[in-house]
């Protein structure tokens, strides 16, 4: 699939979950991302596995509260009211829910993957915020190592330490800014130099690949997913 | 094109994503992510709807690249964008203040609590819906216990989420607000100049 198609399936998708209806939406949702999962051949499982992991963590918290703690159902369950129910069904109903979202996001990243360059760059925006995407995404590798770099260098001065400490809530403020004032630097030398020769946004704008339109395979899971949608629609409508 | 403001907007925007990963180092619980958008608000200098417009640009951006690792995060980039209004309306017009004026001074830190209570308030309120019609009313950590403690106490589902971000979320924006100002503080004025800050021509650069 090509990167709008896939930001158009996953719009589509995740539209038919929040539509307020109590209809078999969820479960058609579930079967076109189990499907789009399965697309994926063995990468599927580790999509799988990672929204699983992802939602668990509420799921156990979400227990907690109206399980445990308040001993009833929430008077909101995913976009809709709901009448007195055991809190055991709403939980699972909003973790159901929420872990569809995880596998529809992380299938369609996972998809995507597959595209070079990154998918992210292919989509139909705006020159300029396909620009900022690109000097995002370089900036934050470039950052993130210096971060580490710095958090090294204060480990060692013994200004901060490895482990949870209070040192590390009054001075963990230095990394921060190391951090900012060396990417700034690197920015502020670059602009005046390096990026003026290159002619930077115009380079990078030639360098990005042309958003193209939509594929056959692009058209058969979009129009599932408005298939989808189509049901929820309706289903609120009746 | 406006290689300085594009180059801005991406140094915020990535700023909020690495902060992440340094709240991560620093074991802290605690998620301060949107230090970089406050500080592009309070960077620029020339025009208060280009700062508007960048900062929300910066929240938007970071909430959809964290997008691809948190599926939930995005749901959230109207937090970002509430956050970005309003340092741009009421903390644009103090950047200057704030990074002039002595720490030691009361009234500096009047200023920063002040501007992180006030943006607390609106990020809790228009958080509070997301919270509720997506999560039911709990996204983890502390303000599970939070939720649970308003919701015990007989309040609604949507009360004690906002009741809950509104304990919350000042704290938390407070130390955002105090962040970005000691980095806008930082920051070279060679490197504020280009953004209209005192001392320049008062426009962006091309």
């Amino acid at each position: 699939m090509s990167s709008n198609g896939l930001v158009l399936f996953l719009v589509i998708a995740v539209a038919s979950l929040f539509v307020p209806s109590r209809s078999v939406v969820p479960i058609l949702v579930l079967a076109l991302g189990s499907a789009f999962t399965l697309a994926l051949g063995r990468r599927g499982v580790v999509v799988a596995r990672r929204a699983l992991l992802s939602v668990a963590p509420l799921a156990i918290f979400l227990t907690l509260v109206w399980v445990v703690i308040v001993g009833r159902a929430p008077e909101v369950v995913f976009f809709r009211s709901t009448r007195p129910a055991s809190p055991w069904l709403s939980v699972a109903a909003i973790t159901s829910r929420l872990f569809l979202l995880a596998l529809l996001t992380f299938g369609v990243i996972e998809a995507g993957s597959r595209i070079r360059p990154p998918f992210v760059f292919g989509l139909a925006l705006p020159r300029e915020a396909r620009i900022v995407l690109l000097a995002t995404t370089s900036l934050v590798g470039a950052m993130r190592l210096g971060a580490e770099r710095a958090h090294t260098a204060l480990v060692s001065a013994n200004i901060l330490t490895g482990r949870r400490s209070w040192r590390n809530l009054a001075h963990g403020w230095l990394l921060v800014r190391t951090t900012w004032v060396a990417a700034v630097g690197i920015a502020v030398e670059r602009l005046d130099t390096k990026w003026k020769c290159e002619d930077l946004p115009n380079a990078a704008a030639a360098a990005l690949p042309p958003a193209r339109g939509l594929n056959a395979r692009d058209v058969i899971w979009t129009s599932l997913a408005g298939l989808c949608l189509c049901g929820a629609v309706a289903a609120l409508l009746r | 094109m406006r290689t300085n403001l594009v180059i801005l907007v991406a140094l915020c925007a990535a700023l909020n994503l690495v902060v992440g990963t340094i709240v991560y180092l620093f074991k802290l619980p605690v998620y301060l992510d949107m230090i970089g958008t406050i500080l592009c608000a309070l960077t620029i200098q020339s025009s208060r709807r280009i700062a508007f417009i960048a900062s929300a640009a910066a929240a938007l951006i970071s909430f959809f690249l964290a997008g691809l690792v948190n599926p939930y995060l995005p749901w959230f980039s109207g937090t970002g964008v509430a956050v970005a209004a309003v340092i741009t309306v009421v903390g644009n017009p103090q950047a200057a203040r704030l990074r002039e004026e002595s720490m030691r001074k009361p009234g500096f830190w009047v200023r920063i609590a002040g501007l992180g209570i006030l943006t607390g308030l609106v990020a809790a309120v228009v958080s509070a819906p997301v919270v509720v019609y997506l999560f039911g009313g709990v996204t983890g950590s502390g303000s599970a216990a939070l939720v649970a403690f308003f919701l015990k106490t007989g309040h609604e589902l949507m009360r004690s989420a906002l009741l809950s971000g509104l304990t919350a979320e000042p704290v938390d924006k407070t130390a955002q607000v105090l962040l970005a100002v000691l980095l806008l503080r930082s920051t070279p004025t060679s490197f504020l100049a280009r953004f209209g800050a005192e001392g320049s021509p008062g426009r962006i650069a091309a």
